[in-house]
């Protein structure tokens, strides 16, 4: 059970420091942007079907089991389903589906067809893979849909961070999990820029300060501030951002700004979201 | 020689090979301090290869630490970042740091 739900980012982590590897070497291996495997890893984006071949060959899974990984079919159809291919061979039933066209449905669909054309399969085993293609590809279909028609669901996280040299890194991992989904050049942007102002914020603030992080995510919209605590000695400092470098808030931000607020200076930056699926 | 440094949950791995650094991982305020001197011990002061197509990310203070080990250099000397990943380049574009004369661009990686 435990080992059935894993998912496909936390399989790829644990396989890929099995092996010791780095994401862009396993990136390379599976045909996809580092940036993008990053994600993956980070559950802040899920891998589309098409990689999912490429996936459980390097993985060492059958296609079902990275259907239970991804909630597409449960335990015991997937169990079966390995059961009845695992006749073909430990990895040739991949092997062979891989051959056809088309996505990974299509793949497998075919694959089975055939399967039970040539009498490799029986009228039973047919029906099963058959049927437990057909359900995961709805459920594919229908999340979609659901993400096509709905509205981003809106995201607010705050956390306090210690003012050391992790805090940057420790932001960054926020802003993924907080804005997953949005695009992907967007979440780049935003984490280089967060990146910065953390940076900055660490290295004026005294000993053992705390820097608060908001990140909103709407619909159109992701905004993160960073706040640093002004103590009550420095009433004259109003701006901590004077003298910093402002060329790629200014240039990757669509709005950027900082203020007073409280006993906090705090700087913030938004990027405007292209609605989805617009 | 190789040198690995964990803080949280990124690592970077700075390493000599075949006369070329290269940057494994993810370079900020916690690192970027390695990277720097990794250049200026590792490189040989002329033409310091660098290359950077396994760098999954980067920020001002890693970029800041590369621009500071260029000082380093010998009249003359060069840095070439070779491979970086688009963002990088589109990074490196914005903040000038392409017009330094002691900084070169060499090739580009796909991700």
């Amino acid at each position: 059970m435990a080992e059935g739900v894993v998912s496909i980012g936390e399989r790829l982590r644990r396989h890929r420091e099995s092996l010791g590897l780095s994401q862009a070497q396993v990136a390379r291996e599976l045909d996809v942007a580092r940036t993008a495997y990053r994600l993956w890893e980070m559950e802040a984006a899920k891998p589309s079907p098409d990689r999912w071949r490429l996936i459980s060959r390097w993985l060492g899974v059958s296609v079902a089991t990275l259907m239970v990984a991804e909630g597409l079919a449960d335990q015991d159809e997937a169990e079966q389903a390995d059961v009845i291919t695992g006749r073909f061979g430990p990895l040739s039933w991949g092997d062979e589906a891989g051959r056809e066209g088309g996505d990974i449905f299509d793949q497998e669909r075919a694959m089975i067809a055939r399967a039970g054309r040539d009498g490799r399969l029986n009228e039973t085993e047919t029906g099963e893979l058959t049927g437990l293609m057909e359900r995961a590809e709805r459920v594919v279909a229908g999340r979609l849909a659901g993400e096509r028609s709905s509205e981003r669901a809106s995201a607010e996280l705050r956390k306090e961070l210690s003012a050391d040299r992790a805090a940057p890194g420790i932001a960054r991992a926020a802003v993924v999990v907080a804005a997953a989904g949005v695009a992907e050049q967007a979440l780049l942007d935003a984490e280089l820029l967060t990146s910065d102002l953390v940076s900055n914020s660490v290295l004026q603030a005294r000993e053992a300060a705390q820097i608060s992080l908001r990140i909103t995510v709407t619909d159109d919209l992701l905004r993160v501030a960073v706040g640093e605590p002004l103590s009550q000695g420095e009433p004259g400092r109003s701006d901590p951002g004077t003298g910093r470098d402002v060329t790629l808030v200014t240039a990757l931000a669509t709005r950027w700004g900082g203020a007073r607020t409280g006993d906090e200076y705090v700087t913030w930056f938004e990027i405007d979201l292209a609605p989805p699926f617009a | 020689m190789s040198d690995i440094e964990q803080v949280g949950d990124f690592p970077v791995q700075i390493t000599l090979r075949d006369g070329t650094i290269w940057v494994d991982g993810e370079v900020d305020l916690s690192n970027a301090h390695h990277l720097r001197s990794a250049i200026e011990e590792m490189g040989d002061g002329s033409r310091t290869r660098v290359d950077l197509s396994g760098v999954t990310f980067i920020d001002s203070a890693g970029l800041h630490a590369i621009q500071l080990a260029t000082r380093s250099l010998n009249h003359g000397g060069r840095v070439v970042l070779v491979n970086p990943p688009s963002q990088i380049v589109k990074i490196v574009a914005l903040l000038g740091l392409d017009r330094l004369p002691n900084l070169e661009m060499e090739g580009r990686a796909d991700g």
